[in-house]
């Protein structure tokens, strides 16, 4: 009987030892998601020497993902952005741009990609081709792995108030307020978008006789027309573009002053985009990749544009001493081996035989 | 005066009959609203079943548009639904039946790990632990079924993981990051320990008294009795803690998708590797799917095979609970058409083992 109790006890302080391990990690989750708070102090505490005869680990996101769609089109493998037997196999699948840079810290040999957008200190991007993601590079389109992101809406009655105010939202977007915010939040627009950008009050100034202004009662001051406090606008689509779109529209609901109408984000994912706007549930829809044939072939008088452009960076875990990777490079590294040994195999799945390049398994083929 | 009485007496007898009858009517009414709301209740598994059934045969039976190329049109093939090793092969064509026997080979080492940790636990905390010890273990085992299955994920993340990355360093196995079946196997029976636990701990406090005094008058030591008698007699309450705890780990998606590493292709053997079950499957990306194109829409297929892997999983192990009620006590307990059929069954594939019993299900 004392024994036993004696065991129970020894086991209890393990616990508590194991619960007092974590509570490290557990200290910086404020920095960021606690998912990858958690998993990059643990890598940073594992700081080993990097072996470079071990494999490499790849993770991808899952078929419906817009980085995977502009990771792949962007490295001329575009059939592999939703068919996982064109990958390279074993690959681990991750959820979230957030779970990608928390399952890359915590495996050294591992090698994955995520928006520039949302990138932080836990990993490391790789350069591409000599090139490093950054605004400067992405605007003069020196950074090759970038892509657009998105919004759509529907046709506009611009004498109803409801319509007037998505009307208000796009043209608010492109003033200069707007893209200071775009910018703010990780997006990228050329420099003519800013030389060409207006203060608010200049817009509304210039558009004084348009009709959304008018139906709005719109003034540098605010609005006059009442009805606008009684409007809500839905936000939905992807989440990638969230943070953007969020910081703009509590921007833009203050422009009215008194008469602000209500804004209401339900972010779920590119795909849905076009859906809640032909339910009725969304009034305006963010993408972060291009919209598809089907989508926009259902609806075709549905009005789409751009609102700016992100990088995709391939990420690595810290303790990894590669810097630069070239686009052969990450085909070699992501696509099914196949395609570099069955010429046939790969003219019929990717439409290219991928020539003299070969698949990269293991990292010494990248570092010295 | 005694007409006086004779109409008080029936004023008050009206008056009684009046309200009898306002109680029956209320009562009815009352019957009435709670026949429909559990007959809401209980019709919701038809409801869900029904619409998880006609949404998950479209994508085999209708043509689906590309989300690419709207020119391009097609649908799912059914043999390859069930032969092909890779879940998204493609815009039209995914394969789940090795994610059937990856989410099978979980259930089956989680079990491995949870079923031997539960019983001890029971027994520890009713036939070995002083009462009060007993009772803070018990009250530390329930709250730990209260915790959401996002948190056991964390801690699987954060915790469990990177232990399974030094242990795979430690073998020589290359792991991604310890992400692997193991880290969602451990996850798993985390989850399911609680329920078992507690319904250990509820059969072990049913055994009857006068066995265990019996079996240590007769010079069994503790532990003999614990095992052999109080284990014995307690065994179908602890079995149906175990079909409890199957379910949990079999339905469980979220914390294993966070630590399992969702595997593309498959089956998983190697507890090291990263493996995918039918449920993360379902969840994976389910959120930036667009509704009624085949990406989507595939997921209901998926999800009819969990249902019939969980129903068949539940029934079986239903059927082997009867048979060692009956066994134990010598007599078959009341039992559902489907059940008797399924031990029937049962018997007609192991027909030695099982002979006595049989007859003593005939006789009953």
């Amino acid at each position: 009987m004392k024994r036993n109790i004696l065991a129970v006890l020894a086991v209890s302080a393990m616990t508590f030892g194991l619960a007092a391990c974590n509570e490290n990690p557990g200290d910086s989750s404020n920095t960021g998601s606690s998912n990858s708070a958690i998993a990059s102090s643990d890598s940073s505490s594992s700081n080993t020497d990097f072996d470079a005869t071990k494999g490499i680990n790849t993770y991808n996101r899952d078929t419906t993902s817009g980085t995977r769609d502009g990771f792949f089109t962007k490295i001329g493998a575009e059939d592999a952005k939703s068919n996982d037997t064109l990958l390279a196999s074993g690959f681990v699948t991750v959820t979230s741009n957030g779970d990608m840079m928390a399952k890359v810290a915590a495996d050294e040999y591992g090698i994955g990609y995520s928006s520039l957008a949302d990138l932080t200190d836990s990993v490391k991007a790789l350069s591409v081709n000599g090139v490093v993601a950054s605004n400067e590079t992405v605007k003069d389109g020196t950074y090759t792995l970038q892509r657009n992101f998105n919004y759509v809406h529907k046709a506009l009655d611009l004498t109803k108030v409801h319509d007037a105010l998505i009307e208000s939202y796009i043209s608010f977007a492109f003033s200069t307020e707007g893209i200071a915010i775009i910018e703010g939040d990780g997006g990228i627009l050329e420099d003519t978008a800013l030389q060409n950008s207006k203060p608010w009050a200049q817009v509304i100034a210039d558009a004084s006789n348009a009709t959304w202004v008018n139906t709005l009662g719109l003034t540098a001051a605010g609005a006059t027309n009442t009805a606008i406090a009684k409007e809500t606008i839905n936000f939905t689509g992807s989440t990638s573009v969230e943070p953007i779109s969020t910081a703009l529209s509590s921007a833009w609901s203050s422009v009215f002053g008194a008469n602000k109408p209500t804004v209401n984000h339900n972010h779920t994912g590119s795909g849905a985009a076009f859906t809640t706007l032909a339910d009725g549930t969304g009034d305006i829809g963010f993408a972060s990749r291009d919209f598809n044939e089907s989508e926009t072939g259902s609806h075709p008088e549905y009005v789409t544009g751009r609102i700016c452009r992100d990088a995709i960076c391939p990420i690595v875990n810290t303790a990894n001493p590669l810097h630069d990777i070239t686009v052969t490079e990450l085909r070699g590294i992501f696509i099914n081996a196949r395609a570099f040994t069955d010429a046939a195999w790969a003219e019929e799945n990717f439409g290219t035989t991928f020539e003299g390049e070969s698949a990269i398994t293991e990292w010494s083929a990248l570092i010295d | 005066m005694n007409t006086s009485e004779s109409a008080i007496a029936q004023t008050l007898e009206r008056d009684l009959v009046r309200r009898a009858e306002r109680k029956r009517k209320t009562d009815r009414v009352v019957k009435g609203v709670f026949f429909c709301i559990a007959a809401l209740c209980a019709s919701i598994i038809l409801f869900i079943t029904g619409f998880i059934l006609v949404k998950g045969i479209l994508p085999f039976v209708t043509d689906y548009v590309s989300s690419h190329d709207s020119s391009v049109t097609g649908r799912q093939n059914f043999i390859t639904f069930f032969t092909l090793t890779t879940w998204n092969g493609g815009e039209f064509n995914h394969g789940a039946g090795f994610l059937i026997v990856n989410t099978l080979y979980a259930t089956l080492l989680s079990l491995i790990l949870s079923i031997p940790i539960s019983i001890f636990t029971a027994l520890f905390i009713v036939r070995i632990a002083p009462k009060p010890l007993g009772a803070v273990f018990q009250s530390g085992v329930e709250l730990l079924a209260g915790i959401p299955s996002v948190i056991f994920g964390l801690f699987g993340m954060g915790v469990i993981s990177p232990f399974i990355k030094i242990l795979a360093d430690a073998v020589g196995y290359q792991s991604a990051g310890g992400t692997s079946l193991l880290s969602g196997v451990i996850i798993l029976a985390m989850m399911s320990i609680p329920t078992m636990t507690s319904m250990g701990i509820t059969a072990i406090k049913a055994v009857d008294p006068a066995l265990i005094k019996a079996s240590l008058a007769l010079g069994a030591s503790p532990a003999q009795t614990n095992f052999k008698v109080v284990l014995k007699d307690a065994q179908s309450g602890i079995f149906a803690g175990i079909i409890l705890g199957v379910g949990r780990a079999l339905g469980e998606a979220t914390a294993v998708q966070m630590v399992i590493g969702n595997a593309a292709s498959g089956p998983t053997f190697n507890p090291l590797d990263i493996s995918s079950t039918l449920t993360t499957a379902i969840l994976m990306g389910i959120g930036e799917a667009t509704p009624n194109t085949m990406g989507y829409d595939i997921r209901f297929s998926a999800a009819i095979l969990l249902i019939i892997v969980i129903f068949a999983i539940d029934i079986a192990l239903n059927a082997i609970k009867d048979e060692m009620y009956a066994k134990q006590t010598g007599q078959p307990r009341k039992r559902s058409w489907l059940s008797k059929q399924i031990s029937a069954g049962f018997h007609a594939l192991f027909p030695k083992g099982h002979k006595r019993s049989l007859k003593e299900v005939d006789n009953g």
